[in-house]
């Protein structure tokens, strides 16, 4: 059984750059210099009262403007951000899809970089050895394989990225924005291959600004507005309004 | 998204002492968990800063060689010691310091290096600081090859009692633990206190036997100097090697500091651990 539970879930950012991060102010200011309007932190409130159910066999889209919060929200489902109000509790494995990269070196070999990543994901090493051949064999990468990842054209880098991330069944799927790679000929392969782990995944939550993705795989859309949920409902329901919303 | 004036959330600032204490354990030990992430992590950071040179890890031996060989002869020239007893002493007492040194500079600036892990999934902050542990006790045990060698090429001999200095590096090794954590979070939220720390520790290196002995301090400054607990944990370490007496009250000082700094830092890790996100 897998879901995530978001109770009355809000986010602030405190921006610390210029003023209370810097010591200097927090000294002058106790030396009495003047400091008026510092001594209130700012925040950005990314998200407010974001109540949200999400169980088994849930396919949820995110969508809203730049900045309506969905990079947060999504941060926040992963357990990046802990609420700085509200409640969220979940149960299952969330793997994020933001970054398919993470864990890999330049400067180590194909082979290498399969272990690493694989490791990131939470892989043992034994694990992680056994699904190697598997990874390497769809990358179509061969021989390059056993070359340092700093020589490969940046598509094959890809390849390779995604031929690992998406080796592994995730119990909650993250995604910001659809992963893909390659070219022609291997955007295909990819596409199935992704298409098949999105079907298996318990849960999937996926920010998107494509429609036509969104719609063929997702049963329920939260459709989020200055980092409050305007609505949820089916693709039929939300997507007009919010295209309707955009126009006026 | 809305930028507004509010005062600090502060949802579990009421929390008692003790579950703070709980949720800074747990920290400790999710990363302990993550032992594989800790070591690529703190693995990679090796090679990559060797990568594609000739000697590529060698270069830690060869350079600590240099710098414990350098120094060591010119400070028996300037105390006008015999190179025989003064470099050995040196040569540990430098590597020990060069771990100190290490851990604190690198620990202030690993969490804002490693924001990216931080960003895309959770992971606990000890993950970081158990690689940056990890790297430096490597890089500590190569070069602490070249003093011993230095010490059995000039003939001076090991007693058992030199064992001790394995109790020594243990109790370096729980204090790193806390210091790290405390110095990491306090420079990723006031980004100021890198740079101070970076001066704080050129003084430091002055005020501490590592190239210079107590002996040659006046009683009354080696009590003061008793109190420098960088001068407690190199001795710790430097001192049963080379058969030169600890006192009971420096290995006291050694397990209160590392101990009771543990146990009063938790608290601390368990209230800042999931804000920590927020500076970055």
């Amino acid at each position: 059984m897998a879901n995530i539970t978001l109770n009355n879930v809000a986010v602030e950012f405190p921006i610390h750059n210029a003023n209370s991060r810097s010591l200097q102010l927090r000294v002058l200011g106790a030396l009495g210099g003047k400091l008026a309007g510092h001594d209130r932190a700012v925040f950005v409130r990314a998200l407010a009262g974001i109540n949200l159910d999400i169980g088994d066999g849930d396919r949820v889209g995110i969508i809203g403007h730049n900045g309506a919060g969905k990079t947060t929200l999504l941060r926040v489902l992963a357990g990046v951000y802990e609420p700085t109000l509200g409640i969220i509790s979940s149960n299952g494995r969330r793997s994020s899809f933001t970054d398919i990269t993470l864990g890999m070196d330049p400067e180590a070999t194909g082979y290498d970089n399969i272990i690493f990543r694989c490791i990131f994901m939470g892989l043992s090493f034994e694990e992680a050895h056994k699904l190697s051949p598997s990874i390497a064999k769809f990358s179509e990468l061969g021989d390059f394989l056993n070359l340092p990842v700093r020589t490969y054209s940046s598509g094959m880098f890809l390849r390779l990225a995604f031929a690992i991330s998406t080796s592994i069944e995730p119990e909650i799927m993250i995604m910001d924005e659809m992963i893909g790679a390659g070219d022609a000929s291997f955007i295909e392969k990819a596409r199935a291959r992704l298409n098949d782990l999105l079907q298996r995944a318990k849960i999937l939550v996926l920010a998107t600004h494509d429609g036509k993705i969104m719609k063929s795989l997702c049963n329920k859309i939260v459709w989020l507005h200055h980092g409050e949920v305007r609505q949820i409902g089916t693709f039929d329901q939300v997507y007009p309004n919010y295209l309707a919303a955009g126009k006026a | 998204m809305q930028t507004t004036l509010a005062a600090a959330p502060a949802p579990i600032a009421s929390l008692p002492l003790i579950r703070l204490a709980i949720a800074g354990w747990r920290d400790l030990a999710d990363g302990a968990a993550q032992w594989r992430l800790c070591y690529l992590m703190g693995s990679g950071d090796i090679r990559r800063r060797y990568a594609r040179s000739r000697l590529g890890q060698l270069w830690i031996m060869v350079s600590s060689t240099i710098m414990v060989a350098s120094m060591g002869l010119v400070w028996s020239y300037l105390w006008k010691q015999p190179i025989r007893e003064l470099l050995p002493y040196v040569a540990i007492g430098m590597v020990t310091w060069q771990l100190l040194l290490a851990v604190i500079t690198e620990a202030a600036v690993a969490i804002p290096a490693n924001s990216k892990y931080f960003h895309n999934q959770y992971i606990s902050a000890s993950t970081i600081i158990y690689a940056v542990l990890y790297r430096n006790g490597i890089t500590f045990l190569l070069n602490l090859l070249i003093p011993l060698l230095i010490c059995l090429t000039l003939g001076v001999g090991f007693t058992p009692y030199a064992a001790l200095s394995i109790v020594g590096l243990t109790l370096v090794a729980i204090a790193s633990v806390w210091v790290a954590f405390v110095i990491a979070f306090l420079c990723t939220r006031f980004r100021d206190i890198v740079q101070i720390i970076a001066s704080f520790l050129q003084i430091i290196f002055f005020l501490t036997p590592v190239v210079w002995k107590p002996e040659i301090l006046s009683v009354h400054a080696q009590s003061v100097m008793q109190w420098n607990p960088f001068a407690v944990f190199i001795s710790i370490v430097r001192d049963p090697l080379l058969g030169r007496p600890v006192s009971a009250m420096t290995w006291a000082e050694a397990f209160v500091l590392s101990f009771g700094g543990l146990v009063l830092a938790l608290p601390f890790i368990g209230r800042f651990r999931r804000r920590l996100i927020y500076w970055l």
